[in-house]
C-alpha cells in the first residue's frame, strides 16, 4: 500500500464525514425564530425601550417568508431563502412584543418570539422629582 | 438679611401649601405615602482638579472611586443623593413641605462646601471646616427641566453670619436608553462665607500671607452627566462639571484655582 493510498483514503473518509454530517443538518433543519437579544433593558418603567435585535430564522424548505408583529398585521420584512434568514432592526416598545414568521404564500404563522422589555429601575415614588421630570 | 428674606418664604411656602390644599382637597400634596428606597453601589475613575491649586491627586487610589448613593422617602421625609448632578455623593435631608406640578418647597439639611486644611494645600493655614446648614428649597418643574434655588444659612458649621444662595437649572434630554443631563449654576456666597474659606486672616497671615478679606463672591458651574443602562442591575455613568469662581476669590493669597474641574466615568450597581 502506498502513501498516494492512504492519503486519498483518509481525505475520502474526511470527505465523507463532513458531508453526513452536512447532509444531517440539513434534514434536521426545523421551523424557528429567534431574537438576540431577546431582552431590551430601559432605565426606568414606562420609558420606550431600545435595542438593535437580530432576528434569526430558519425554514424546512425554499419559498417566500416574512416577520410581522403578533399585533399588527403588517408585515415588516419579507425575504426569499432557502433555509436561513436575518433580520436587523431597531426595536422600540415600552412592553413586551412578539414576533411571528410567516410563510407569504399561505400566510401560515410558522413559528415565534418574544423580546422582552425590562428597566434597571422598576419604581419611581417622587413624581416629577429626581428621575422623571 | 438672609434671616429676614428665609422667614419671609418659609411663610410663604406655608401659605402656598395652605392654599394649595384649601382648592383642591382631592389633590395629595405629597408625591406618595409609600416607602421609597433606591440603593446604588457606585465604581469608577475620577479626575478631580480641585479649587486648592496645590491639592492634586496622587496615588491611583485618589482616582479611584467607591461609593454609595442612598434614597430613602416616607410620608415627606427624605434622604436622597442629587444624581442629576457630577458628584452624588452630596446627600440631602429634608422634608418636603409642599409639591405640586410645577412647583416643591423642600426643607433640607446638607454640605455645600468642603474643608480644608493647611496640608491640603501644603502650607500651615488654618483648617477650615465644611460648611454644612440647612437650606430653604424652591423648585420649578419646566417639563424636561428643573430649576432650583436654595436659600441656605450655614450657621452650624461657619457661624451665625454665613449664607449662601445656590441655584441650579438641569435639562433631562432622553436620547433612546440613555439620559443626559445638561445643567447650569450659579452660586452666591455672602462676605462671611468667603472670607471663612480664602481669606487671610491673623492666624493665616503669621505664615507670611497678606492679610486678606475678599467680601463676597459667586461661583459659575456647568455640568453634563449621562446614565445608560447596560442591563437589569447595572447602570454605565459619566460626568463632567467645570466651574469658575469670581475674580476677588481666585486671587485669595492662599492659592486658589480659577475653577474647579471634575470628570467621573464609572458603573453602578442597582439593588
Amino acid at each position: 500500500m502506498s502513501f498516494k493510498y492512504w492519503a486519498t483514503v483518509i481525505v475520502s473518509s474526511f470527505v465523507a464525514v463532513v458531508s453526513g454530517q452536512a447532509y444531517g443538518k440539513t434534514n434536521q433543519t426545523i421551523t424557528s425564530l429567534s431574537a438576540l437579544p431577546n431582552k431590551c433593558v430601559a432605565l426606568r418603567h414606562g420609558r420606550t425601550c431600545f435595542a438593535p435585535i437580530t432576528l434569526r430564522f430558519s425554514v424546512p424548505k425554499p419559498g417566500r417568508y416574512c416577520i410581522r408583529q403578533q399585533d399588527n398585521k403588517h408585515l415588516i420584512y419579507c425575504e426569499s431563502i432557502e433555509r436561513y434568514g436575518l433580520f436587523n432592526f431597531e426595536f422600540q416598545s415600552k412592553t413586551k412584543l412578539t414576533y411571528l414568521l410567516i410563510e407569504q404564500s399561505t400566510l401560515a404563522e410558522l413559528a415565534s418570539t418574544d423580546i422582552d422589555v425590562a428597566w434597571v429601575h422598576q419604581k419611581t415614588s417622587r413624581k416629577r422629582r429626581w428621575r422623571i421630570f | 438679611m438672609l434671616k429676614k428674606l428665609w422667614w419671609t418664604i418659609f411663610l410663604l411656602a406655608l401659605n402656598g401649601t395652605s392654599l394649595a390644599q384649601a382648592s383642591d382637597a382631592k389633590t395629595p400634596t405629597k408625591d406618595s405615602d409609600e416607602f421609597f428606597w433606591n440603593i446604588e453601589a457606585n465604581m469608577g475613575g475620577v479626575y478631580h482638579k480641585s479649587a486648592l491649586q496645590e491639592q492634586r491627586q496622587n496615588s491611583i487610589f485618589e482616582y479611584l472611586e467607591l461609593g454609595l448613593t442612598v434614597e430613602l422617602f416616607y410620608k415627606g421625609f427624605f434622604i436622597q443623593s442629587n444624581k442629576r448632578r457630577t458628584n452624588p455623593f452630596d446627600v440631602e435631608v429634608g422634608y418636603q413641605l409642599h409639591t405640586s406640578e410645577l412647583w416643591g418647597v423642600d426643607i433640607i439639611g446638607k454640605t455645600y462646601l468642603g474643608g480644608f486644611s493647611g496640608e491640603d494645600n501644603n502650607s500651615e493655614l488654618r483648617e477650615r471646616n465644611i460648611g454644612s446648614g440647612h437650606a430653604l428649597r424652591l423648585t420649578r418643574f419646566i417639563d424636561d427641566a428643573i430649576f432650583t434655588i436654595d436659600f441656605a444659612s450655614l450657621t452650624a458649621s461657619l457661624g451665625e453670619k454665613a449664607w449662601l444662595i445656590e441655584s441650579y437649572y438641569s435639562h433631562l434630554i432622553a436620547y433612546k436608553n440613555w439620559e443626559i443631563y445638561l445643567g447650569t449654576g450659579l452660586t452666591f456666597y455672602n462676605a462671611h462665607t468667603v472670607d471663612y474659606y480664602v481669606g487671610v486672616d491673623k492666624h493665616d497671615a503669621a505664615t507670611g500671607l497678606d492679610l486678606y478679606r475678599p467680601g463676597s463672591g459667586f461661583e459659575l458651574v456647568a455640568e453634563a452627566n449621562a446614565i445608560y443602562p447596560l442591563n437589569e442591575d447595572w447602570t454605565l455613568r459619566m460626568g463632567a462639571s467645570k466651574s469658575r469662581f469670581s475674580r476677588n476669590i481666585y486671587r485669595s493669597p492662599i492659592g486658589i484655582r480659577k475653577g474647579e474641574m471634575l470628570l467621573k466615568l464609572g458603573v453602578s450597581y442597582v439593588f
